[in-house]
């Protein structure tokens, strides 16, 4: 069979029987489960795992495939209306999501950020189909070098998120890189700033520290300024009104780049859906012919990050599909399904079975394309939350997110690490540090510290191995690039402006 | 006027967190009788859902279905090294209807080395062993060594150069090498990874000679030709490559397999000890249990309650003398 036959017999094989209801389900069950706090999307696979049991093999990938893709979306609902990123994915959008929110334009920002997602998916998903097993080649190639300078690249944007203050804008950074030292460090098994609680042990809760810091702390903002455009948020006249198609247009070099950025983080194995986003929405900014709005307010700022992380599914699946190696938490549920379907997953997989790997293919795009009509009856759903009270809506967002933050790990710590950095995000915000910058410290630092330390042992402690690979060389350029563009820029007007002011000088 | 939403918010508050623990409270109220098991018991794995500890824990509990008149549940909560969830079934009611998964890594070698003891199997009641996967040292096709000896001479002429990828500092990966390093008198340079996924992409990449890890997560690479397997961690020589000889053979006595087993609250009855041991035995007599071993390429090796606290102790003492002689035991 050729590579048309076999595509359409997933297709096929995708449709039948209950295929399209258990799909719609799958992305239901997946877009409530990322928006709720604490459920990562493969928290909400795993949830799924035992109703898979009853199915067959094919059909059990394509209900997983749909939670991964709603919980891919969910995630960013409660970030746009709430501060509150579902899922670690989703901080991003909230930087622009939430402003639009108050704004009175939730219904938009969430519209782009369902079409959007969906279009990144989708081209990513093709991507995947057309070129799995040359880019299954490629995969191995990025090691711990260039996922270290990819994590660098991403540092950049501390400069963008800092608001007034450079100053407190890097701190605000450092201090998100301090935190991600605490914990168990993995390779050298030492313990470090856990003073000698085993709870410490474990770190810090990425999810449970970026909900406390947005959402907490606007939660306490809100309950302390009740004066304040509280109202804007929750008055019935919030716009329910979906993006236009100018405005969609108008996304459309920011879905771009957020879909090349999404693809080629997803393919590389050490970094993630929330390093994606956070380079997509620093990229977006560089490329848009509106930069200023960036944190104002940008329809762009949602569109990038959020086609970037729903982008990462298609590259994801490359290792796991190419190599049976899963290349996120969510491929490692649908290798785990496999397994306990007694198929093991492998290098061999698309050729033993490929009856299964076409039947995924297929239920990614219908997946994907049924995103949007269940999308849109949750967003609807969603939006009637804004409705509510100011106090009642401020105190069921706080339980949420107590229950939420501890359901993810059932861990007692995790609601309580929400509660500590609401607190101190609110200090934060008083005396203008930037807990963006703070975040985006936490997401990447773990990334920078680790494959930094990793990379050196692989080249036995020689520093030339930054240079002497050309992905990372490239990538570590370019951040030197973005890193001096400013200042020479400036430099350079200085420069003109002297000359200019010794000219006449010199004449007179 | 200016106080009253934060009055309600509190009520508000109030409201819906009665709300929610009532929606929790029912299954924790439900009283144990005589028989056992009355409610569906839950499997606790301190390791991430879609790992090998999820994937063992998740095959097993299938499968127990035809021994057990209750469903299993397996409930993730990773994190630090398996032991938080050692912590959490330590407070659970000993009355059968907790258990936790456990292995070497996280029941013996992490909390000797964060020095815990509270976490250790010993306070925990054993149930039962299940299975167990050989550990294996693999290199490339285009390697220069044929033998575990040629690597050895090798790496005895270079130290440090020998670079191994396998999971983090505290899994049996690591302790196969360390033990390696110590029995062979050579000093390599062992490179770890949050797993062991992301060792063998290292691996694959070139950036390490040698990969080390479960068979499982090697096989298929081997008939792809991506892999070489140069020596096994075992007792005697493995069916699944005859060929292979064990790093015994080549004069480096390592016997290290990564077993996987059940442990339940220390108060836990010895009659329900029994009675789960009973059913698991049984379980790994269903179809889905065969199947899913002869994929994992994993072995049953099953030992009953009395048996399993013996290896335990015997694990124990040889993990400790290890950890003592390389130093890695944290100070207090």
């Amino acid at each position: 069979m050729g590579f048309l036959e076999h595509l359409f017999a997933g297709f096929v094989s995708a449709l039948s029987g209950y295929g399209v209801l258990i799909m719609a389900a799958g992305v239901a069950w997946g877009i409530v489960g990322g928006a709720i706090p604490g459920i990562s999307g493969a928290v909400a696979m795993a949830l799924a795992l035992p109703f898979t049991f009853a199915l067959d093999a094919p059909t059990a990938l394509i209900l997983l495939a749909g939670v991964w893709a709603g919980a891919n979306y969910g995630g960013s609902i409660p970030a746009i209306l709430m501060r509150m990123p579902g899922t670690p994915a989703s901080a991003a959008c909230l930087l622009d999501g939430y402003v639009l929110a108050q704004q009175g334009k939730a219904a938009k920002a969430l519209g782009v950020s369902l079409i959007c997602g969906t279009i990144g998916a989708l081209i990513s998903i093709v991507v995947l189909i057309a070129l799995v097993l040359p880019l299954g080649e490629i995969v191995v190639h990025f090691g711990s070098p260039e996922t270290f300078a990819l994590a660098l690249f991403g540092l950049t944007l501390i400069a963008g998120l800092s608001g007034p203050s450079f100053l407190k804008g890097i701190a605000s950074g450092f201090f998100g890189l301090l935190l991600t030292t605490v914990g168990l460090d993995t390779l050298t098994g030492s313990m470090r700033f856990t003073f000698e609680s085993a709870e410490l042990l474990t770190g810090i809760d990425t999810i449970s520290v970026m909900i406390g810091l947005f959402a907490v702390s606007e939660m306490f903002y809100l309950i302390a300024h009740p004066a304040r455009p509280t109202g804007k948020v929750v008055t019935g006249r919030t716009g329910t009104a979906f993006p236009n198609f100018r405005e969609l247009r108008e996304v459309g070099r920011a879905t771009f780049v957020g879909t090349i950025v999404g693809l080629v983080v997803g393919i590389m194995p050490g970094a993630g859906a929330t390093a994606s986003s956070f380079v997509a929405y620093n990229e977006a900014r560089r490329w848009s012919k509106r930069p200023e709005l960036f944190g104002k307010g940008s329809l762009e700022g949602v569109a990038a990050p959020e086609t970037a992380n729903n982008a990462v599914q298609g590259g994801d699946l490359v290792p796991t599909l190419a190599l049976g190696i899963p290349g996120s938490n969510s491929a490692a549920i649908m290798l785990a399904a496999l397994l306990l379907h007694g198929i093991m997953p492998g290098p061999f997989l698309l050729t033993k079975h490929p009856e299964l790997v076409f039947t995924l293919f297929a239920g990614l795009v219908i997946v994907n394309l049924l995103m949007i009509p269940v999308g849109i009856v949750i967003l609807r759903l969603c939006l009637l939350a804004l409705k509510l009270d100011p106090p009642v809506l401020i105190a069921s967002i706080l339980a949420l997110i107590v229950i939420g933050t501890y359901a993810g790990d059932l861990f007692v710590l995790n609601p309580v690490q929400a509660l500590i950095f609401g607190v101190i995000g609110y200090g934060m915000r008083i005396w203008g540090f930037s807990a963006a910058a703070t975040v985006l410290g936490i997401v990447l630092g773990v990334l920078a510290e680790s494959e930094l330390r990793r990379s050196l042992i692989i080249s036995h402690g020689e520093w030339s191995i930054f240079v002497t690979r050309p992905v990372c060389a490239v990538l570590l350029f370019l951040t030197l690039g973005v890193l001096l563009y400013p200042a020479f820029m400036t430099a350079l007007r200085h420069w003109r402006a002297r000359r200019v002011a010794a000219a006449p000088a010199a004449k007179s | 006027m200016k106080r009253r939403p934060v009055v309600q918010t509190i009520c508000a508050l109030a409201v819906t967190l009665a709300a929610g623990a009532a929606l929790t409270g029912p299954a924790a109220a439900q009283k144990p009788s005589g028989n056992f098991p009355t409610r569906p018991i839950t499997f606790v794995v301190g390791f991430g859902a879609g790992g090998g500890a999820d994937v063992f824990a998740r095959a097993i509990s299938e499968a127990a279905k035809t021994s057990l008149s209750q469903p299993l549940a397996v409930e993730n909560r990773p994190g630090a090294g398996g032991t938080s969830a050692n912590a959490y079934v330590a407070g659970r009611p000993a009355d059968g209807h907790t258990i936790l998964f456990a292995h070497a890594g996280s029941s013996v070698i992490t909390p000797i080395i964060t020095n815990q003891p509270t976490l250790k199997w010993n306070n925990f009641a054993p149930v039962a062993r299940i299975h167990a996967e050989e550990e294996w040292l693999m290199v490339h096709p285009d390697s220069p060594w044929k033998t575990a000896k040629d690597l050895v001479a090798y790496a005895k002429k270079n130290p440090k150069k020998v670079r191994v990828a396998g999971s983090a500092i505290g899994g049996i990966d690591s302790f196969v090498v360390l033990s390696w390093e110590k029995a062979a008198g050579i000093d390599v340079e062992y490179i770890p990874h949050e797993g062991g996924g992301p060792a063998i992409l290292a691996f694959l990449g070139k950036n390490a000679e040698v990969v080390v890890g479960n068979v499982s997560e090697f096989f298929q690479h081997v008939e792809a030709k991506k892999m070489v397997p140069l020596a096994v961690a075992s007792e005697k020589r493995s069916p699944i490559f005859p060929n292979v000889p064990t790093l015994k053979e080549s004069g480096a006595d390592v016997v290290m397999v990564q077993w996987r087993s059940i442990l339940a609250p220390k108060e836990t009855s010895s009659d329900r000890v029994a009675a789960l041991a009973q059913a698991f035995r049984k379980a790994m007599n269903a179809e889905s249990w065969k199947t899913f071993n002869r994929n994992a390429k994993a072995v049953d090796a099953y030992l009953g309650p009395a048996e399993f606290r013996k290896f335990l102790a015997s694990e124990e003492q040889r993990f400790t003398k290890i950890i003592d002689e390389l130093g890695l035991r944290k100070k207090k």
